[in-house]
């Protein structure tokens, strides 16, 4: 009693160890809200630093894990540290601490944290919280661990919401999308408004502005733009400048362009000398915007394709502290006034419109607490998983029917040759290149590994729902874990160990011998792989993040998860194996799998023995023995469940009259008595030949 | 009963702006149109638009646009607003980046200016406050405000005291202006070219001056009543009254707010006069110089306005 209570102490002060995140440098600080001139301590609940930008109040860095208790794919801790205006744009994102299994090799640091700093500039009260296939402004998932990149955004979405909510409990207003750039030429930005006009002939020039004898020729063809958006930025400016001239801008400053041809100039020459612009000015609302030389560059030409020639072309900087907003109506004033002499003071003024398209702007969000919980965007992040994946999930389901049709009726399938022939090959080539390849349906030691950490600390379904597939695939293995054995799912759902053996049955097509390794030593061998499990089970102990680099010794990530996209060393290890396994059929599975080890374990505990055997067996019979593919028949005659893979090849031969040496002792009896009875004989030769024991 | 203060401004106007949309515009015949009416304040004083049109939300959207586009002028020119553009100007005697309606209006201002020999002047605001804090003072005086005061602040009047330069404008030390007398009739020529951008033909828009374009719905001109009575014509054109009487310091003395800027004295000559230009602006600042010119002196500076004419005289 009390050295249990010990362990759990221990356990728990483990797991509180874990839980306790550095604070945060002044560099993190910089990177996640580079526009902050002062920032707060972290206080309140949920805890976050409140930041401000030129004395007022611009949004909050926060840590996920302090603020939601941000766990990954086991429940394993992440942390991520962000920035997030008042408005709900992240700011800057850095990962601070993570130990998401498939991510600690592979894949790089530096992916990993391109990954989330590609959070940055993300708005968190767009509906939808997490994508795994990207969009939404979200970077693209890591390839090879989108569930991960899952997690991190829902976990960055989670508690930046959760700090909003508490703080801002206001209504947001529209904002500007994020969308990434998209090429567009000219005459599709000017089709869906993104690029807008105001066309003056000087017949709209009353006197005395208008010069006598004007006919009714071009007076201005003014063009305006927003040029924050990359799709309109990025194709007037062309990506590189666009890129460079926002990258030195904060978030909250914009940018637009201004571009015409005709007879008057709307630059004029007084913002040489006086720095401001005197015949143009921006309109939003009630605020006027003056234009000024600081905030100007002259531009060449326009990028876009089919783009025309101007006479003038500018962008202006509108800085945040002009107040604009570049998801409401603005208009451009343009002044037509003539010389500042006295008869002729004369002022005309004409604007023109600017209304950014709806397909740029993200809708205003009602007060927080109201919306967020009702729509699906709130949903836990498996529900949404699970509903994003549903497709996959109705493969697996199809593909596992299958299987326990075949377990059921085993009995009577493995009577048609086809189906040992053929039926079991086409079965494992859909398990390796839709299940394994493409639905990423490969388990892992370490899921073993973390589900025995979870049930030691704080268990939460959560945790392992996040990831359909790999939770109904080790739902399914549980239970025919306790009905037939570890075998229903090393014989037939590890893609790795389809791939083992389709291309072990095509080496011995192409005569590749194979190796018999004398019993004794084989025997001997099947130790290496339960070693191989209790050592990283005792690492696990020690840190989850080392078992999982002492996992590499699995090359399902390499083959699998990854497809051999990988470093070198990782896909020499993998094809040394497939090597091997070409001499020795599943040479990994029968010595080193860790998770075949971990499976065989609890195998003992099965209820159902539906592989049947004869007294014979082992005795007067060594056939089953000899040609089982993974030598898992001892030569006494019982099957070992901790080796058997339940591939059916044994039972085929139990019900093979030409194959099974009672059974043909049987049918030749009854051939004998036939002929007997008839008084012939039948004839022609057998349809089997007929083996000797030792083959 | 006149005020006792002579800020906030007293004299009491009624902003009104009755629109009709063009025929294209409108849902069905003009007995379909109903009435859309705001109240409010602008520029200081009680302000009136009236729209008509089928649809409501048109009408809405037009009165909201301008409310709007009148709260940005304000924020130029109030002089009843410290954050206003003028108000810092006066303050700080020097403005870089005026908004560029302060720019061409003051330069329009110190125009006319010389087109009236100084009868209409933006820079006769010391006045005002020099009359202003007299009779806050002195609310029973009926003499004014002593003649050296009066010489000594007439020294910060003129154009020659403001000097614009691409979109600078600076002022002479002491030199205040107030835009009271021409900024009514630019903020109403500035709504009417708004909402005629936004597809309105038939329009009236009284914002303190008139300005009418097209017609009224029944076909004719639309038909302005002056004050005594008499009833004048407007069609595309404008139309601004000035009236001494109507703003008084105290109800003692008969000092009123449109001051001679070339005696530091205030006009005398008529009561009321109302004139019509091509645009409010110019109608409003002539309405005020032709208040203080005398008679002898209109026409020839009527000249200079092509179109302008005056309606009435008491």
């Amino acid at each position: 009693m009390t050295f249990l209570r010990t362990i759990r102490i221990v356990a728990a002060a483990i797991l509180v160890a874990g839980f306790i995140v550095p604070p945060a440098s002044a560099d993190d600080l910089a990177e996640v809200f580079p526009d902050a001139d002062k920032i707060g301590t972290f206080t309140g609940n949920p805890p976050a630093a409140t930041v401000f930008t030129n004395g007022t109040k611009a949004g909050y860095i926060l840590s996920t894990a302090d603020v939601i208790g941000s766990t990954g794919y086991g429940g394993e801790i992440i942390d991520v540290l962000i920035g997030v205006s008042t408005k709900g744009d992240i700011t800057g994102a850095v990962l601070r601490r993570h130990n998401e299994p498939i991510l600690v090799i592979g894949i790089s640091d530096q992916d990993l944290q391109k990954f989330v700093g590609g959070l940055k500039g993300f708005n968190v009260l767009t509906p939808a919280t997490a994508d795994i296939k990207g969009g939404n402004g979200m970077p693209d998932a890591i390839a090879g661990a989108t569930i991960s990149s899952a997690v991190i955004q829902d976990a960055v979405v989670r508690a930046a919401r959760a700090v909003l909510r508490a703080r801002a409990p206001v209504a947001t207003g529209p904002t500007l999308r994020h969308d990434p750039y998209k090429k567009s030429d000219w005459g599709n930005l000017v089709a869906v408004d993104a690029v807008q006009n105001l066309r003056l002939t000087f017949t709209d020039i009353t006197p005395p502005l208008r010069p006598e004898g004007a006919g009714d020729s071009l007076y201005i063809d003014l063009y305006a733009a927003l040029l924050t958006p990359p799709r309109i930025g990025g194709n007037l400016l062309g990506t590189r400048d666009h890129q460079q001239v926002f990258s030195s801008l904060g978030a909250g400053d914009n940018a637009i362009m201004v571009a015409a041809n005709g007879y008057y100039s709307f630059k004029g020459r007084a913002y040489r000398k006086t720095g401001n612009f005197e015949r143009i000015q921006i309109v939003q609302g009630s605020k006027t915007i003056p234009l000024g030389r600081a905030d100007y560059v002259n531009v060449e030409r326009l990028k876009a394709d089919g783009a025309p020639e101007f006479r003038e072309i500018a962008r202006f900087v509108l800085p945040r502290e002009t107040g604009f907003d570049p998801v409401l109506p603005w208009r451009l004033d343009l002044f037509v006034s003539a010389r500042d002499d006295a008869a002729s003071s004369a002022t005309q003024v004409f604007s023109l419109d600017y209304v950014l398209p709806d397909a740029f702007i993200v809708p205003a969000t009602q007060a927080l607490p109201d919306t967020i919980g009702e729509g699906r965007s709130e949903a836990p992040l498996w529900q949404q998983t699970w509903e994003q994946r549903r497709y996959r999930i109705a493969g697996l389901l199809a593909l596992l029917t299958i299987l326990t049709g075949i377990l059921v009726f085993q009995d009577q399938l493995v009577r048609y040759r086809r189906f040992r022939d053929t039926g079991r090959l086409a079965f494992l080539a859909v398990v390796l290149v839709w299940l394994g390849w493409h639905a990423g349906g490969q388990l892992s030691v370490l899921q073993v590994l973390t589900f025995a950490h979870a049930l030691l600390g704080e268990f939460r379904w959560e945790h392992f729902l996040v990831d359909p597939m790999i939770f109904i695939l080790w739902g399914y293995v549980a239970v025919t874990l306790l009905f037939w054995g570890r075998g229903v799912y090393c014989g037939w759902l590890c893609p790795f160990g389809a791939l083992q053996e389709l291309m072990n049955a095509a080496a011995r097509r192409l005569g590749v011998p194979q190796l018999k390794l004398p019993f004794a030593v084989h025997e001997r061998l099947w130790a290496i792989k339960y070693i191989i499990f209790l050592g990283l089970f005792a690492a696990s102990l020690h840190t989850i993040r080392e078992a999982t680099l002492l996992a590499e010794v699995e090359p399902f990530k390499t083959a699998i998860t990854m497809t051999f996209i990988r470093n070198w060393p990782f896909v020499l290890y993998v094809v040394a194996l497939l090597g091997a396994g070409l001499f020795i059929e599943r040479f990994f599975c029968r010595y080193l799998c860790p998770l075949g080890a971990a499976l065989a374990i609890p195998a003992r505990l099965r209820m159902f023995n539906w592989l049947r055997r004869r007294h014979q067996c082992g005795s007067e019979c060594q056939i089953c023995s000899e040609r089982c593919t993974v030598q898992a028949i001892h030569p006494t005659g019982e099957i070992n469940p901790n080796e058997c893979i339940y591939c059916l090849e044994c039972q085929t031969y139990y019900v093979d009259d030409h194959i099974c040496p009672p059974l043909v002792a049987r049918r030749k009896k009854r051939e004998r008595r036939l002929a007997l009875a008839s008084g012939q004989d039948i004839g022609g030769q057998p349809d089997s030949p007929e083996r000797p024991n030792n083959a | 009963m006149p005020d006792q203060s002579p800020t906030p401004i007293t004299r009491r106007r009624v902003l009104t702006i009755l629109a009709g949309a063009s025929a294209a515009l409108m849902a069905g015949p003009a007995q379909s149109a109903r009435l859309h009416e705001w109240r409010g304040t602008a520029l200081g004083a009680e302000a009136r638009i009236v729209l008509a049109h089928a649809d409501r939300t048109v009408a809405g959207q037009t009165l909201a646009l301008i409310r709007t586009e009148i709260e940005r002028l304000e924020s130029i020119f109030s002089l009843y607003r410290a954050d206003s553009a003028v108000s810092m100007l006066n303050r700080t005697g020097r403005l870089r980046a005026a908004p560029l309606e302060l720019v061409h209006l003051t330069r329009r201002a110190l125009a006319i200016t010389r087109l009236t020999d100084g009868a209409f002047d933006v820079t006769v605001q010391p006045l005002w406050d020099l009359y202003g804090g007299h009779f806050r003072k002195h609310p029973s005086d009926t003499v004014g405000p002593p003649e050296a005061a009066i010489v000594a602040t007439r020294k910060l009047i003129g154009p020659d005291m403001v000097r614009v330069s691409g979109t600078g404008i600076q002022l002479a030390p002491g030199t205040q202006l107030t835009f009271n007398g021409i900024a009514q009739g630019y903020i109403t020529d500035r709504i009417t070219a708004l909402i005629r951008a936004h597809g309105w033909h038939d329009v009236l828009i009284n914002i303190g001056e008139y300005r009418a374009l097209g017609t009224h719905p029944d076909g004719r001109p639309w038909k302005i009543g002056l004050p005594g009575g008499v009833k004048t014509l407007l069609s595309d054109a404008a139309l601004a009254t000035s009236e001494g009487t109507a703003t008084r310091f105290t109800a003692a003395a008969p000092h009123h707010h449109l001051f001679d800027p070339r005696t530091g004295l205030c006009a005398s000559g008529c009561s009321t006069l109302s004139i019509v230009a091509s645009n409010a602006a110019d109608a409003d600042a002539l309405s005020t110089a032709l208040f203080i010119a005398p008679p002898s002196e209109h026409q020839r500076i009527l000249s200079f306005f092509p179109g302008a004419h005056r309606v009435s005289i008491g």
